[in-house]
């Protein structure tokens, strides 16, 4: 079959909520009859509609958001010209925290339809999307979705669209409902006029040369790769090199994703697919890297390759039960087989034991991991408050382990990615200056709300950087906020504070020099290293007290009364105290009682097994530590009602 | 049940076993269906030696509550004939009451139970009061006390999240029974004299073998040739209990025989055990587990830790286990970390 091949992205612009972009890369695989159509007009089909074929994680479907980018091929042929095309689909994550997913699959791509919901408007991750694909200088084809909603507006919208991007709202911006279908050939057609051929000459001769741009882990074949042939022609059986690796495998087997994989004889220049290489882990493939035919001698000139994704967000992750650590230890080896971008270390606290220190690109990537843990564990799991990575720079250096190099302030610092790695008080006179992660986020709200935000950002210690006002009633805003402020409630309170009109996106933006200290919690006068966290000094006060009243609203009463102590630089700040236990007992046990009894015994010491003894023999349940982090409510002196028994 | 029928099924049980010559032998009762003749009766004719009455409470409110059909007035009554006519040495005559009954305070709890003994006091019946049994009042899953809870939310579910106002009506009534009466706190809700506690009940908390008769009744017996312990149960349906019993095979109406592992065993020594001040004596209970160290379900690292806390005692030879006062009130708790 002859084809052309073009290749596209689908951007989009927003998280959490939208089934936009998905649903719309259903429609494509449908109306290229890659996979079958869906009536949408059969009773309670608008549900099914919503399929989202290529989100594959149990997490992506659940939660409705993708995560790992997702590639499918397409075969379409044009009404007019009757020319076969094959386009490559790639469907990415609208989330900032995979914009490393994002940006390695745009290099695999031409092009991307920059997804704006007619309803909605443009979002902060419609502005992040669409620079991030200006900068590779892809075409973008803009296209605005729901329209078949009643609510939407598409003048508002194209005027949005100029004010932004400068994108002319008289050049006939496509207009589609991805959930009907309606304007999707219109957009095919579109593709193929707006979104130029790979530039490499489809020549077989040439040697072999490939990108690999994404790899997944299979029980059955082991590493995936998936590969953008840059030149030459690959089949069955060829023997090819990995640049970074030097490694040399031999072609198992070869195809194209349609949606699934689907085997072909060869893939040629241009072209996206699969490979099979026998490769056992995916350590040996390196995102970015250049594979080329063995033979080619001398080896080509590499891809440039793609800056390593880099951990923003560091949490302690722990077995509730200590034997169970190995067993933790292979759900996180298998899960990192399939996002690297997860950084792993074991740690060791004193309060929960041997665990390991988890690092995140952001923090939707750190609840999405999470959640995939607790499932792929099977049991639970203690996740401790989320920290950024702070820096330390020493008056004498010689005093400290574990100095490393910073290219940025031209010397060595101490990098700290757990508060238990915080300078003792005793070591404090020996520290120059802290230094913490910085982050640039970009706010897009109704004009309503702008002083809510604005005062929500000064709160979170945000430096206002721009206030653009984009329509008659929407303003972007840009404040410059460390990364810490954004890490807990920041995104739940802008989405309650706005009734969830308002987005949010944000990209790092370096570091700078901070007031910090660690705040800690006691328990009994036992400091427990798992409830400390490290924050700006202006809020260790407040959060001293806030995080000692919701550990008191989560502590159960136990046999002995309770202390809860917020400590900071060594003095105490804040006290509660959980009375100890009073009575808990029986109060008939005769003859016919006893085997219920033992019966509920055995109960309760299981459900005992979700707790986890700290400091003292005190036992926290997991959620003790969730609420410290996530602020659930401080519901403390409500009545026990909804407790299990 | 007219004395009458006590009667024959007493002599039937004593043609069938050999009893000792200080038998017990206990009646519950309410306290509508009691008049001095019919006391009288049970004591005569039925060889009843312990009545225990079910009053529950000396107020006509709470007794509303509860769905009882007597009036305090003649709770009182009954107790004091009772009191009258079980008057030997031998005899026992205990006062069941109820704390905890929603809107109940402390203090109207312990005006309660300070009426009650002037009452006996002014009766000159003090030398009668030789027992009494004070429960909290519980919310058993599925009765409509439950549901009236459940929907009113007035019950206290998790004892680790409740307010303190039972617990401390708990410990004002053993501090006021410790001061004002003679009787001695021996088990969570039972208080005697010393030498009437109720034997039947400390067969349980011992560990000892029991039949248990009628519909839903329980029991265990220890088969100490195969050095196994079984439980029994009988058909908890009447109907289907009556007919069972006039079946040719009448003669082994459980419907339940479970031989339990020995471990199970000494956990539920453990367990019934810890329920009583005088605590558990291992060699009585390693007896009783077939000669099995009952020690070793125990985690003796928790012990230590509630030796420390004073809620539990032992010696360093382990060869007692017992409660402290205080960890009486919180052994529930104490069991969890307890058992391994």
């Amino acid at each position: 079959m002859k084809f052309i091949v073009r290749v596209l992205r689908v951007g989009e612009s927003r998280t959490h909520i939208d089934h936009g972009k998905s649903t719309l890369a259903d429609r494509l695989l449908e109306a290229t009859d890659t996979t079958e159509t869906i009536s949408t007009t059969a009773s309670g089909g608008g549900n099914k509609a919503n399929q989202r074929v290529l989100d594959k994680l149990a997490v992506e479907k659940s939660r409705g958001i993708t995560v790992k980018a997702q590639t499918a091929s397409m075969f379409y042929t044009h009404p007019v010209s009757k020319i076969t095309y094959l386009l490559n689909l790639i469907d990415t994550p609208g989330h900032v925290d995979f914009s490393y997913e994002v940006s390695r699959s745009l290099s695999a791509c031409q092009g991307t339809l920059l997804l704006v919901d007619a309803c909605q408007g443009v979002q902060a991750q419609t502005v992040a999307n669409f620079f991030l694909a200006f900068s590779e200088n892809l075409a973008i084809v803009p296209v605005l979705n729901k329209i078949d909603l009643p609510a939407s507006d598409p003048q508002k919208v194209l005027r949005q669209l100029e004010t932004a991007f400068d994108i002319d709202s008289s050049a006939n911006v496509l207009q589609v409902s991805a959930k009907t279908g309606l304007g999707v050939p219109a957009l095919l057609e579109r593709v193929i006029s707006d979104i130029p051929p790979p530039q490499s000459p489809v020549s077989k001769t040439e040697p072999f040369k490939a990108l690999l741009f994404d790899t997944w882990y299979d029980s059955y074949v082991g590493v995936v790769c998936l590969v953008a042939v840059h030149s030459g022609q690959i089949r069955k059986g060829d023997r090819i090199t990995s640049h970074h690796t030097k490694l040399s495998y031999d072609v198992i087997s070869l195809g194209i994703m349609h949606p699934e994989q689907t085997a072909t004889p060869s893939l040629s220049a241009g072209q996206v697919g699969f490979l099979h290489l026998g490769m056992k882990t995916t350590r040996d493939a390196n995102i970015g890297d250049t594979f080329y035919a063995a033979t080619t001698s001398p080896p080509p000139t590499p891809f440039p390759g793609f800056k390593p994704a880099k951990s923003m967000v560091f949490a302690g992750a722990y077995p509730i039960d200590a034997s169970e650590f190995p067993k933790m230890q292979d759900a996180i080896d298998r899960l990192t087989l399939n996002d690297a971008s997860v950084s792993v270390a074991r740690e060791s606290s004193t309060a929960l034991g041997q665990g390991f220190r988890l690092g995140f690109l952001g923090t939707l990537h750190m609840d999405v991991f999470r959640q995939r843990l607790e499932e792929e564990h099977d049991s639970t799991v203690i996740n401790t408050a989320p920290s950024a990575s702070y820096q330390v720079a020493y008056k004498d250096e010689r005093k400290v382990q574990g100095m490393e190099w910073n290219e940025n302030f031209g010397r060595n610092v101490k990098i700290i990615r757990n508060p238990a790695d915080f300078p003792e008080p005793d070591e404090l006179g020996n520290v120059e200056a802290f230094y913490e992660p910085i982050v640039v986020g970009t706010l897009i709200t109704p004009v309503e709300y702008v002083g809510g935000l604005m005062e929500l950002c000064g709160t979170h210690r945000g430096e206002q950087l721009e206030y653009t006002t984009i329509d008659e009633n929407r303003v972007l805003l840009k404040y410059k906020l460390p990364m810490s402020e954004i890490l807990t409630d920041f995104y739940d309170t802008l989405k309650s504070r706005t009734q969830g009109y308002a987005t949010f996106d944000y990209e790092e933006s370096g570091y700078a020099r901070s007031d910090l200290v660690k705040v800690n919690l006691l328990l009994n006068g036992h400091r427990v290293d798992a409830l400390a966290t490290i924050v700006h000094r202006a809020a260790a006060e407040r959060v001293a007290k806030t995080w000692v009243k919701r550990l008191k609203g989560v502590v159960e009463r136990q046999l002995v009364e309770i202390v809860i102590q917020g400590q900071v630089d060594g003095k105490i700040v804040s006290r509660e105290s959980v009375s100890a236990l009073r009575k808990d007992v029986t109060a008939k046990l005769y003859g016919g009682d006893v085997t219920r009894k033992m019966k509920l015994l055995e109960k309760q010491k299981a459900g005992k097994k979700r707790m986890k003894a700290v400091a003292g023999g005190i036992q926290l349940p997991q959620e003790a530590f969730l609420s410290l982090i996530n602020g659930v409510e401080d519901s403390g002196d409500s009545s026990g009602g909804k407790k299990k028994k | 049940m007219p004395a009458s029928s006590i009667k024959s099924i007493v002599s039937l049980v004593k043609g069938c076993v050999e009893t000792s010559p200080n038998l017990e032998i206990a009646l519950e009762s309410n306290p509508s269906s009691l008049s001095i003749e019919k006391l009288q009766q049970f004591k005569a004719d039925g060889s009843i030696n312990r009545l225990s009455i079910g009053i529950q409470s000396f107020q006509d409110s709470r007794l509303k509550f509860l769905g009882r059909d007597h009036s305090s007035e003649n709770a009182l009554q009954s107790l004091l004939d009772a009191y009258k006519v079980f008057n030997s040495d031998r005899d026992t005559v205990s006062c069941d009451l109820m704390f905890g009954i929603p809107g109940q305070s402390e203090t109207e709890w312990i005006r309660e139970l300070n009426w009650l003994f002037d009452n006996i006091n002014d009766s000159s019946h003090w030398n009668a009061l030789k027992h009494m049994s004070l429960y909290q009042l519980t919310y058993e899953p599925g009765t409509p006390l439950w549901r009236i809870a459940v929907k009113s939310s007035i019950a206290d579910f998790n004892p680790l999240k409740t307010s303190d106002v039972t617990a401390a009506m708990y410990e004002a009534a053993v501090a006021l029974l410790h001061t004002r009466t003679n009787l001695r706190h021996y088990e969570v809700s039972n208080y005697a004299m010393p030498g009437h506690e109720s034997v039947h009940n400390m067969a349980y908390w011992k560990g000892w073998d029991y039949i248990g008769v009628g519909p839903g009744a329980h029991g265990r017996y220890s088969d100490d040739a195969k050095s196994e312990r079984i439980k029994t149960m009988k058909f908890v349906k009447l109907d289907a209990y009556i007919q069972q019993c006039k079946s040719i095979d009448a003669n082994g109406t459980q419907i339940r025989k479970k031989m339990y592992d020995n471990v199970a065993i000494m956990k539920e020594l453990i367990v019934v055990g810890l329920r009583v001040k005088q605590g558990i004596c291992f060699e009585n209970a390693n007896n009783l587990a077939f000669g099995a160290d009952v020690r070793q379900v125990v985690n003796w690292d928790a012990v230590e830790r509630f030796r420390k806390l004073k809620l539990l005692a032992s010696d360093d030879k382990k060869s007692f286990l017992q409660p402290t006062e205080r960890g009486l009130a919180v052994i529930d708790s104490i069991l969890l970390d307890l058992l391994l």
